[in-house]
């Protein structure tokens, strides 16, 4: 069905036109979010009016990315990891700090953050390892050496003090599953987390009780089986060692803030004018939508700015309190068809170093889109995080859009390739 | 796990969603309290301004303290009167003025607070308090301003008002709001984060006509408001008030300094103003007005103005000279005054009497043999090089560079070196005849009061100082002690021109300092300015043994040095060692102070 030859048609329509939505809808929502009675448009002042260029920007690279080679694209992954690390490095030294990070470069007034821009040299990078290496997942020592390619720009953002952003980068590890690490390894790896973030709900001592019970099930079924024991005696001993951690990262290496915004989400009470007031406020604005919603411009919260930076994280209080349950349900369905569409795509790309990257980018949609929306919705601690596509912002917006261009390059290409 | 790999995928995408759009539903279907919240639209965030830190002196006497005063905000939207004129009259406004304001909130927000009326006083506030009920759209919101019981000090302590722009752009905490005070000059800047405090929040509900309802929540989500820390400074204020009593109506400064620590005791500069003007609603008025003063009451010449030293720096050449063997303690020259001019008599002089009669013709030889000490063949290479080293051991005693101090405003001074001279004569075209004025600390030499008070502490201390220091303690705990400087030039050279300088009050240019218990030991300066009469000058320290305070008093065209500012050195340490003053004569010549004989002047 694919014709050889690729030309802007060749881009598949579904995913090109639920980009294009996305971009308007978060285009009108920084312009609904700064709206005001007397009102200029046209400066640089202007939130949604900066955005527009960065969309017009987003054009233009779009076309630069549908003239380039594959080969092209396979060959600069390495370059471009390269200098996406000496800018997370030099941004260290050289930036500027904003909100107690130091992860901004200051161009001229426009500014640029080298840590989403890592996003897409990591993941193009990764897939590079993937092909060239034929990393097999089944070797520890081929996960462990993988997994650094993610992990070094993470440790480098955590460094600017930017966890958030850091995180994101945690999502590649969903790359993994596809490319053939054992599920019940990757589940023990959630498993972790899980155990690492129930111990900030209920006491230790529960957590010793539900481990040793579960550690004692397990001895019951597998009594005749002495290598399960003695596995299960290690993730026993493990488990314990987790719970001790939390306290020791929760109370030594977190940051005051970030402790903060992690026991807030469980009683936003505790700090309701700091990481609280951004909680509360956004619920009451997203619940206040109701079923179909104040109609466009005429949110009473968003417009008081009772819900802070709602033009970047808080940006989905704008959708959910002028659209509603309904209106909030077309975007969240329409954020799903892109991101299924991207998994799709991914799928049934026929080489390695594509699907990698199609994967990728997946799991990095997936991750922003799952938390910020949590967030807003008080589901997920405030770690600030942009809703891809949607959140003012020109360095994301245009980071996550070459994200998805290069994808969309590979795809289109991928009927040549067959026939190199 | 077979066939589609994508499986996984696709399941964790179908939970998230499910989990999105139930939360969603539960959010803004099923829950009806968000609603009911947004719908009353009733709380407000307010601010609750913390208190300033006070600021006490170094004997816990109150210097600076806080009055309430009360800032007015509109939400335009909301604005309604009934009586317009009732309105007018409770903030003396006219009628087109207020226009002026709502056009001006309508502008910023319809919605927001902006900023109505500012800095009501507390007794106006009473006034009208009763009425605020009616005006529907103004809040009002207490605010301290600065209060200064004894106004002294003024310089130092600097003022405090409204962030502007630059200082809302600077801040990279984003702590600052428009219509935020913040420390702009002196003390106040400087510990600003210390004195500030912490902001508080009120959540407050206001019902639909934008009528206070009380607190929400009763008042369990409010952020308490947290006051500034104290400062306890090393001023001695009964002596800051003396000294400035003693310098009024005259140009100059007096610094005082305990030697054995560094601390300030007293810092004065005049002409000066009362801190009171710097508050409150009549800020920018009285700052127009000050800033337009021809006597410059806001410049704190104790640390930014800049001077010839005179005499006193004769003490600095004979510490050099010692230091290198051109001058033993009891050698004695035969001088005649044919090479500049001078008041001191022709004869045979050992150094001490020299420093005593202040002879300026022996200072120009002394330094000639400074500067001239042939190391080099060339005249001009030799005076270059014994410049460069006198420059480096004038350097030693925090002349020429700012002294480390917690204010910033601080001058330099400027110690002239080769490249000075390199760049007005031209590189080897300048020799000793053209820098000789620099013997005597005149010419190119520039220092400040402050420090000629850390010259006076240096001798004091025999040989090293202390950094200058203000603050003993931030919110009761004492700060770190400062650095002490030890000078290169060993201690007897010290003890033997510290004698000189008790000879200069006893016997000398200082006689009218002398007070029989006090052992004053100083130099006066008189120093020849071209714009007028003569500087008067004075440093030196008392008592001779364990001394107490070091003193520098410079007198902007006031004649001798041995007169006003000798009498205003010897008054300041009169006062801070015996508390009380017993020389009531020189108190009256001081205040009265009529300093210059016209006979002296032609």
């Amino acid at each position: 069905m694919r014709k050889i030859t690729n030309s802007f048609f060749d881009n598949d329509l579904i995913l090109t036109g639920s980009y294009i939505a996305l971009i308007l809808i978060g285009f009108f929502s920084i312009f609904s979010s700064h709206n005001s009675e007397e009102y200029t448009f046209l400066t640089l002042e202007n939130e949604s009016f900066k955005q527009l260029i960065w969309i017009l920007f987003c054009v233009i690279v779009f076309f630069i990315v549908s003239i380039t080679e594959y080969r092209f694209i396979f060959d600069i992954a390495l370059p471009l990891y390269v200098i996406s690390l000496i800018l997370l490095v030099s941004v260290l030294f050289l930036g500027q700090e904003v909100n107690s990070h130091s992860s901004w470069f200051n161009f001229f007034g426009f500014k640029f953050q080298p840590s989403e821009f890592s996003k897409f040299s990591t993941a193009l990078f990764l897939a590079k390892v993937f092909d060239s290496y034929s990393v097999d997942l089944k070797n520890p020592k081929h996960i462990i050496l993988t997994s650094l390619v993610f992990l070094l720009p993470s440790l480098l953002i955590i460094i600017q003090g930017d966890t958030g952003t850091a995180l994101v980068y945690f999502s590649f590890f969903l790359v993994f599953l596809r490319e053939g690490l054992y599920l019940s390894f990757f589940i023990l790896i959630i498993s972790i987390a899980l155990i690492f973030v129930l111990g900030l709900l209920v006491s230790s001592y529960i957590l010793y009780g539900i481990i040793i019970f579960m550690f004692l099930i397990f001895i019951g079924i597998n009594i005749n089986n002495t290598k399960r024991i003695i596995n299960s005696i290690i993730l026993l001993i493990l488990g314990i060692l987790i719970i001790n951690a939390q306290d020791f990262v929760l109370n030594d290496l977190l940051k005051p803030k970030q402790k903060q915004r992690i026991e807030t989400l469980i009683n936003p009470n505790l700090d309701p004018l700091g990481s609280g007031w951004n909680i509360t406020q956004s619920k009451i604005a997203i619940g206040s939508g109701g079923f179909f919603g104040k109609g466009f411009l005429n949110g009473t919260q968003t417009a008081l700015n009772f819900v802070p930076i709602q033009s970047t994280d808080f940006i989905f209080s704008v959708i959910g309190e002028e659209f509603g349950y309904f209106g909030s349900m077309i975007f969240i369905i329409l954020y799903m068809i892109f991101l299924h569409r991207v998994l799709i795509l991914s799928e049934m790309q026929k080489d390695r170093f594509a699907r990698v990257y199609g994967y990728s980018v997946f799991s990095i949609f997936l991750f922003h889109f799952t938390v910020n929306i949590s967030m807003t919705l008080g589901l997920f601690p405030v770690i600030g995080i942009p809703l891809s596509f949607i959140s003012y912002g020109g360095s994301s917006l245009l980071s996550f859009s070459l994200l998805l261009f290069v994808f969309l390059k590979l795809n289109s290409m991928r009927s040549a390739l067959l026939a190199r | 796990m077979s066939g589609d790999k994508s499986l996984v995928f696709k399941l964790i995408l179908l939970s998230i969603f499910l989990l999105l759009s139930s939360r969603l539903f539960y959010l803004q279907i099923y829950d009806e309290k968000y609603k009911k919240l947004s719908e009353d639209n009733t709380i407000h965030l307010e601010q609750v301004y913390p208190s300033r830190g006070i600021i006490y002196d170094r004997n816990d006497s109150i210097i600076v303290e806080n009055k309430p005063s009360y800032d007015f905000s509109i939400i335009p939207r909301q604005f309604k009167i009934y009586d317009t004129v009732k309105f007018l009259n409770s903030f003396s406004i006219s009628i087109d003025e207020l226009d002026q304001k709502i056009k001006k909130a309508r502008k910023y927000s319809l919605f927001r607070p902006s900023i109505f009326y500012k800095d009501m006083d507390n007794i106006s506030f009473a006034k009208i308090q009763s009425n605020l009920y009616d005006y529907k759209g103004i809040f009002h919101n207490p605010k301290p301003i600065r209060s200064y019981k004894i106004p002294i000090l003024s310089h130092l302590l600097g003022y405090v008002s409204e962030v502007g722009p630059n200082e809302l752009s600077s801040d990279s905490s984003n702590y600052y709001k428009p219509g935020d005070n913040i420390g702009m000059t002196g003390i106040e800047k400087y510990y600003e984060k210390s004195l500030r405090g912490v902001k508080g929040y009120k959540l407050k509900l206001y019902d639909v006509n934008g009528i206070s309802a009380g607190s929400f929540n009763e008042g369990f989500d409010d952020v308490l408001v947290s006051d500034g820390k104290s400062l306890k400074l090393t001023i001695d204020a009964s002596l800051q008030i003396y000294v400035e009593k003693l310098l009024e109506g005259k140009v100059g400064s007096v610094v005082a300094i305990e030697p054995s620590s560094g601390n300030v005791l007293a810092i004065a500069s005049s002409p000066s103003y009362d801190p009171n003007l710097l508050t409150g609603k009549d800020f920018s008025k009285n700052f127009m007005a000050l800033q337009k003063d021809t006597l410059n009451p806001i410049y704190n010449r104790a640390l930014m103005a800049t001077y010839p030293p005179g005499s006193m720096f004769k003490l600095i050449q004979s510490l050099i000279g010692l230091e290198e063997h051109l001058v033993n303690y009891d050698e004695r020259i035969y001088i005649d005054n044919n090479s500049i001019g001078d008041l001191a008599p022709e004869g045979m002089y050992d150094l001490k009497q020299a420093i005593i009669k202040s002879s300026n013709n022996y200072f120009y030889k002394l330094f000639r043999k400074i500067i001239n000490q042939q190391k080099s063949s060339n005249t001009f290479a030799d005076t270059k090089l014994g410049l460069n080293e006198w420059n480096y051991y004038v350097r030693m005693f925090g002349l020429g560079s700012k002294l480390n101090f917690q204010l910033s405003s601080l001058s330099e001074g400027y110690i002239p070196n080769s490249y000075y001279y390199d760049n007005i004569y031209g590189n080897n075209r300048w020799k000793f005849s053209n820098i000789y004025s620099l013997s005597i600390g005149q010419g190119e030499l520039l220092i400040t009061p402050l420090q000629m008070a850390n010259l006076a502490a240096i001798m004091a201390n025999r040989g090293f100082y202390f950094d200058p220091n203000l603050v003993l303690e931030i919110d009761n705990k004492p700060v770190d002690k400062p650095k002490k400087n030890i000078l290169q030039i060993s201690k007897p050279h010290f003890d033997y021109v510290v004698d000189a300088m008790e000879g200069v009050v006893t016997s000398g240019s200082g006689r009218r300092g002398f007070l029989k218990d006090l052992s004053l030991c100083g130099k006066t300066s008189t120093v020849e300015n071209p714009h007028g009469y003569d500087h008067s000058g004075f440093m030196g320290f008392a008592p001779k043994d364990d001394p107490k305070i070091a003193i520098a008093a410079y007198i902007e065209n006031s004649g001798w040095g041995g007169r006003a500012a000798a009498s205003i050195a010897s008054l300041t340490a009169e006062k801070y060692i015996f508390g009380n003053i017993r020389r009531n004569w020189l108190e009256e010549y001081v205040l009265l102070g009529d300093f210059i004989d016209e006979e002296d002047h032609e």
